[in-house]
């Protein structure tokens, strides 16, 4: 009897198996239903083996055929994408590209689906990458792609999803496509999110990303479940000839006496509470022992308060907003993008400057609104929390504005890769500010630490 | 459902228990009502002014935390407009607007002559401008209508939520039904499947246990079953007596949910729970053989790859304890039988009969084939005991 390959929300399953160590190896018997089941991920090696073995097996897991699709126009690839693309498909179509924001990997990604031709999800990890993905892959690829997520469902061969809603539908579509990349696939190794890959079939697998390493050591998980590592070229290899040159500036700004003294006030009553229940942010879970213990009596909630008003004067001071004038108004000829910390002081400086705003409310058909117009020069800022951070292809910027951000090294190299799109004649400008003598500073160093500010100039603006 | 920090519970000896509520409470059963009364009167206010009302009110309550988790209940079940035509496309007018002003400034000008050119160059004061560019936001949307409960519901609907909740760090969960009737068991299974979980299930004498997880969780997957074993949780008060443990895992402590009938838990799904086909009833009541007895209550089998059959009747063999299940499918399940007779070619399984009516082989070689099928009975109505005979005793 044939071997029957089933695809059951997200796992491989097999009612029968043939004697094979290996292929027992892969599968475990399940008691529960009487049949054996693996990871929809090992699919690629269990067809490979019953193949091998020339054993008889009818496939009713993949839900996928080979598609007929090929490049629109034909594109002549940077020597690095051309060495990732050759790279990534001498390892069988599976392997994680690390390249520098801006050095192309959506065509990359494209020259690897018009070489592999099979249904493609691709998963990023924003709103935004999604519908500037599908743009990129209808434009090149010449056919419709569909997306899955904020509020569309339209699933075609080539669709573009985004990590939340991929999260939630693999144990749906897990089946319907024979090529997964991720897009910043440093995302992947998150608990909720490495279901994309486990529980999809896609023999073939692509994970791009700018910043592969990460703290915790889940680039092992990326190998693991799209492949290995097969290409990398650094930023200060491309800097100048395929990344715009840049510089960082920092502005550090001095609190109003009034301001200071509200802070300092606020600060201690946070840090004594602390300090007096023995709270350490050092440790895991020590946030959410303060966010607990803060709720529980009048002195708890009161250093609660203390935390937010603190930190909202330092990342809204008057002497920030005054900056910020400054720079937006040196700049005015150019394309700016402000970062913040949080959508309320988003929110705040755009009534205040009639400026255009960008979060996770913002609708998708007004967010490829504002990027057009932001890229066509009717535009010249954009105000953004977090949804600019990654990936969004604005070449047009010139300038970013740190107003707030975390201690992220990544987020932080990530924004300054919204504004190194290479253009002839750019010169691409970073402004950090951020405010003296508060936490905040001390939150600037920690996010500095890459090598892409190894070489920064520091200069007062 | 509530979100974690809204769940009260108490552990004790490694038991994670609901701090249930009680439906009779005078306290919260006033505030129930208060808080529908709000609700039901707040038909065109903004979602901010409507969540705010109810959070002061939650706030004022002496039980805070349950107050909340009342509030956070009635929200999810409120409607909000859409969106008014339009303010996008006055908020990019005045983006524009405001962008030709900034670049016409000179090189020293101050953003209060910034703001003394854009109040030149809109017809609205600027205040009044600044007020409605984003007031599309979902914080100000309008109430449309709400999905309505009394609250005596309400409330059980928040206990529900309280044990609910814990399941959401479960992997697996341990269900006995303890002699349950045959109507109830089946509204079980039934929802077991449509939430997508999977179950090995046994009888212990007149109960059933059933230990219910994820396809996956057998594996080393990420994937978490919690709000699909949470769902499933919804239909367990219609066993009317049963017993439900679940080990939770948190990176901080490993518990027990428990839970049992005595819980004020009332299941939302209703109390209909189909019923016995009178033929099926007839045939138990009729049915006597030496060899052969009947149970109207069989064990659901696996089928196929990952079909689940809850058989309409099992006979077992007097002697050897052999089982032998029949489902029936009748005019209109043509769809179920293809899938069914598709399972059991993919992984045969010979304790189980399929009774078919003739009308879904009107089609002479489907006739055909249904007939030569060793596992088919053919019938009109029902199939007759003889038939049945037949088949178990080739």
């Amino acid at each position: 009897m044939a071997t029957e390959l089933h695809f059951d929300c997200g796992t491989l399953v097999a009612p029968t198996l043939p004697e094979d160590d290996t292929l027992r190896a892969v599968f475990q018997r399940d008691t529960r239903t009487g049949v054996y089941r693996a990871a929809a991920r090992h699919y690629r090696e269990v067809v490979l083996r019953l193949r091998e073995l020339g054993l008889p097996y009818e496939d009713r897991a993949k839900r996928f055929e080979p598609l007929e699709v090929g490049l629109a126009t034909p594109i002549e690839p940077f020597p690095h994408q051309k060495a990732a693309l050759e790279a990534w498909s001498g390892a069988g179509g599976r392997g994680l590209v690390e390249l520098p924001t801006g050095a192309g990997k959506t065509l990359l990604a494209v020259l690897a689906i018009a070489r592999v031709k099979r249904p493609t999800l691709v998963v990023v990890p924003t709103l935004d990458l999604m519908t500037q993905w599908q743009g990129v892959l209808s434009k090149h690829l010449g056919m419709p792609v569909g997306m899955l997520g904020g509020g569309v469902s339209d699933r075609q061969p080539l669709t573009v999803t985004t990590y939340d809603s991929a999260a939630m539908q693999t144990e749906f579509h897990g089946n319907r496509f024979g090529f997964l990349i991720c897009d910043e696939c440093h995302h992947l190794p998150a608990p909720s999110y490495r279901f994309i890959a486990e529980g999809s079939l896609a023999p073939y697998r692509l994970g791009l990303t700018a910043t592969l390493e990460r703290t915790d050591g889940g680039e092992r998980v990326c190998a693991e479940l799209l492949g290995p590592l097969v290409h990398r070229t650094d930023i200060r290899e491309l800097q100048g000839r395929y990344l715009a040159p840049y510089e960082v500036r920092r502005v550090e700004v001095p609190l109003t006496p009034e301001e200071q003294a509200r802070h300092d006030e606020a600060r201690a009553r946070y840090l004594g509470f602390i300090r007096q229940r023995g709270i350490r942010f050092d440790v895991p879970e020590g946030w959410a022992r303060f966010l607990a213990e803060s709720q529980r009596t009048e002195e708890g909630r009161a250093a609660y308060r203390g935390y937010r008003e603190q930190r909202r004067i330092a990342l809204t001071s008057s002497a920030k907003q005054d900056v910020l004038w400054r720079i937006l108004l040196e700049h005015r000829e150019d394309r700016v993008i402000v970062f913040t910390d949080d959508n309320e002081t988003v929110y705040t400086l755009a009534r205040r400057l009639l400026l255009p705003a960008l979060t996770h409310h913002t609708p998708v058909p007004e967010r490829k609104a504002l990027l057009g117009a932001f890229a066509s020069g009717e535009l010249p800022v954009l105000l953004t929390s977090r949804v600019l951070n990654e990936g969004v292809d604005v070449p047009e910027a010139r300038v970013g504005v740190v107003l707030s951000g975390s201690g992220s090294v990544r987020e932080h190299v990530q924004r300054l890769g919204r504004i190194l799109r290479q253009r002839p004649g750019k010169r691409a400008l970073l402004y950090e500010v951020c405010s003296a003598q508060t936490a905040e500073a001390s939150i600037s160093e920690r996010r500095r630490q890459h090598r892409a500010y190894q070489e920064e100039e520091g200069e007062a603006c | 459902m509530l979100t974690r920090e809204l769940l009260l519970f108490r552990v004790r000896d490694g038991k994670l228990r609901p701090s249930f509520v009680k439906r009779e409470d005078l306290a919260l059963r006033t505030l129930a009502t208060e808080l529908i009364a709000e609700v039901a009167a707040g038909a065109g206010r903004s979602r901010d002014d409507i969540e705010e009302t109810l959070a002061l009110r939650a706030g004022a309550h002496t039980r805070p935390k349950v107050a909340r988790g009342l509030v956070k209940l009635l929200v999810d079940r409120m409607l909000f407009d859409e969106p008014s035509e339009g303010i996008a496309e006055a908020r990019a007018t005045a983006f524009r607007e405001a962008a030709r002003v900034l670049r016409s400034l000179p090189s020293d000008a101050t953003v209060e002559a910034y703001e003394a050119r854009l109040s030149e160059a809109f017809p609205r004061p600027l205040p009044e401008l600044r007020e409605a560019l984003y007031a599309d936001l979902p914080g100000h949307r309008r109430l449309r209508g709400w999905e309505a409960l009394t609250s005596a519901e309400l409330l059980d609907r928040y206990n529900l939520a309280l044990a609910q909740g814990p399941l959401f760090d479960a992997r697996r969960l341990t269900l006995r039904a303890k002699a349950p009737e045959l109507l109830r068991v089946r509204k079980v299974l039934r929802w077991l499947k449509f939430c997508r979980l999977v179950a090995e299930v046994r009888r212990e004498g007149e109960d059933w246990v059933l230990e219910v997880e994820g396809p996956g969780a057998m594996l080393a997957l990420q994937k978490k079953y919690g709000l699909q074993l949470a769902s499933f949780l919804s239909v367990v008060p219609v066993l009317e007596r049963w017993q439900l443990t679940a080990s939770l895992e948190s990176p901080r402590r490993r518990v027990t949910l428990v839970l049992d009938e005595k819980d004020p838990l009332v299941s939302p799904h209703g109390s209909a729970l189909g019923h016995i086909p009178p033929e099926v009833a007839t045939l138990a009541g009729g049915f006597d053989d030496a060899d052969w007895e009947l149970d109207l209550l069989p064990l659901p089998r696996h089928t196929g790859a990952a079909g689940l059959c809850v058989p309409d009747l099992t006979f077992r063999h007097k002697q050897t304890g052999r089982e032998v299940a029949l489902e029936l499918f009748h005019a209109w399940h043509a769809g179920p039988l293809s899938r069914r007779m598709e399972e059991l070619r993919s992984r045969p399984d010979a304790g189980l009969l399929l009774g078919v009516d003739r009308a879904l082989a009107k089609d002479a070689q489907e006739r055909a084939l249904l007939e030569a099928h060793p596992q088919v009975v053919l019938f009109h109505g029902f199939p007759s005991a003889k038939r049945l005979r037949a088949r178990l005793s080739p």
